[in-house]
């Protein structure tokens, strides 16, 4: 077997938490496991300062020809013309572009960048030498764009960030024993996290001594944030837990605690949070679009169309009857099983020796 | 309508179960939503940030109180849910004339604070026309 050669990547931005981050780790950590040199380079400006350290900056990226760079697409930002004027041999990785219309309003830089992004996609794609989708929902969406023959590369699932010891300071402020409703994402519109809230109100009716809880970054979106807040204010629903960023350890506390895992976005390119709550044994309802059926792949339970009343009784139905819920656990620890056996590293190996000169 | 549980399509059976319920439920009293131009969604209309900050001014203006008149109490099935909602009552009773003197000055905080931002909004507003002006001005007397 051939050595690999150095493979960096490149990135908008880099943050705990985060998706193509934590994309980006995993696929580092294993590049270098397969005995390659690699390094992540994100803009100075867009690095968490809690992530600093984990990662260089563009200005100091310098490939030869002889390396790869991977560049994970999803908005534009300059981390894409450092991947047009690299030296090294080009893999686009596609993480989705999320339609503008969701934001907005509620961003109009981000709504410029998502522009800019599918408007250049065909362009930096024609100039890579691979494109690469992160789900098959991504690779079609590309072929849609004018973008053939990408190749699918689905995203890892690490367990990183499930497997730490629950914070013991989470699990005591959710003492009480209510039915708790979760969902981990970044606050950001095209999650439709109004929809769930609106959902929650009708789960009141049906269970008051219960409880939502939203785990994700409030300072992705402020206006959509701001606008979730004065949702759950104006239907009086104290219950409603808005939990920022957690750490793996919160994390950990957050599915532990869970008793079902509600995803209402409208937008999503795989959703990792999905398999994360199954990895947790928590059962997972979330509406069937984009990538989520891909991500799901069979397991747990897919919804199109429910108004918000709908929605709060079949979340009750998965809460309480127990022969449905035992139904879709096994489905999920079937999808997880089919996870752990997946040989990424092989998938990987395949991917790169498809490149000219490797 | 469509519910898949996994993999199978379970639309006739769960579908229809949880529509029947949901429908059932709403003729008992759904929460009281508020209309679609007084409601939080209202800003999913906007159609940038200045739209966004304009409906937002809109609907804070109407929030500025703390509603106290009516709320629920949740009640546990069983004897002990009904004292306890009961204690929970007579308590609401005996601290609600001090409670409410603390709503209202907090209201009353908050109204003044809205006023405050509007007021200096509209002290933004002449004075960015004026700007305006002037810039439109020197432009048209050309480079001197």
């Amino acid at each position: 077997m051939s050595a690999l050669p150095r493979v960096d990547q490149l990135l908008a931005g880099f943050a705990e938490g985060d998706a193509i981050s934590s994309e980006a780790r995993g696929l580092q950590a294993m590049l270098r496991r397969m005995g390659s040199d690699s390094e992540i380079y994100a803009d100075e400006s867009r690095v968490a300062p809690s992530a600093r350290g984990q990662c260089r900056f563009l200005a100091e990226y310098h490939g030869t020809p002889n390396d790869v760079v991977l560049h994970h697409y999803a908005i534009a930002s300059p981390a894409t013309r450092s991947f047009l004027q690299a030296a090294a041999r080009k893999v686009l990785v596609y993480h989705n572009i999320t339609p503008t219309e969701f934001f907005t309003g509620f961003d109009d830089d981000v709504v410029r960048q998502l522009q800019t992004a599918r408007a250049e996609l065909r362009d930096v794609a024609a100039r890579s030498d691979a494109v690469w989708a992160v789900s098959r929902y991504n690779a079609a969406e590309l072929e849609r764009a004018g973008v053939p023959r990408a190749r699918v590369f689905p995203l890892l699932f690490t367990r990183d960030g499930t497997s730490q010891l629950a914070d013991p300071a989470i699990l005591r402020r959710f003492a009480a024993p209510l039915t708790n409703i979760l969902l981990v994402g970044r606050m950001a519109p095209n999650k439709c996290v109004e929809d769930l809230i609106q959902a929650f109100a009708w789960y009141q009716r049906i269970n008051p001594f219960s409880r939502l809880i939203l785990v994700g970054s409030r300072h992705s979106t402020p206006r959509y944030f701001s606008m979730l807040r004065m949702l759950a204010g104006e239907l009086d629903l104290t219950n409603v837990c808005f939990e920022n960023y957690a750490s793996p350890e919160g994390l950990a506390a957050y599915y532990r605690l869970a008793h079902v895992f509600v995803s209402a976005s409208r937008h999503e390119g795989y959703c990792l949070p999905l398999l994360e709550a199954m990895e947790q044994d928590v059962p997972v309802i979330a509406r069937s679009v984009g990538g989520t059926p891909e991500a799901m792949d069979g397991a747990g339970v897919l919804y199109e169309d429910l108004n918000p009343g709908e929605m709060a009784e079949l979340i009750h139905q998965v809460v309480s009857d127990t022969v449905l819920r035992e139904t879709v656990l096994v489905s999920q620890r079937r999808r997880m099983e089919a996870i752990r056996h997946r040989d990424a590293e092989q998938e990987l190996r395949s991917l790169l020796a498809e490149l000219p000169g490797v | 309508m469509r519910v898949f549980i996994a993999s199978q399509d379970r639309t006739e059976t769960v579908g229809m179960q949880i529509r029947e319920n949901a429908r059932r439920r709403a003729t008992g009293g759904g929460p009281r939503f508020l209309s679609p131009e007084h409601s939080a969604i209202a800003l999913k209309a906007a159609h940038d940030q200045a739209d966004y900050l304009r409906i937002y001014s809109r609907l804070i203006g109407m929030r500025h109180g703390i509603q106290t008149e009516s709320f629920a109490i949740p009640r546990k099935a069983g004897w002990v849910g009904t004292i306890v909602t009961r204690i929970k009552e007579f308590l609401w009773k005996f601290l609600r004339y001090q409670h409410d003197r603390i709503v209202w000055q907090q209201n009353l905080v908050n109204e003044l604070v809205i006023a405050g931002l509007e007021f200096e909004r509209e002290e933004y507003r002449i004075e960015i026309a004026r700007l305006a002006e002037r810039v439109a001005r020197l432009e048209a007397q050309g480079p001197s």
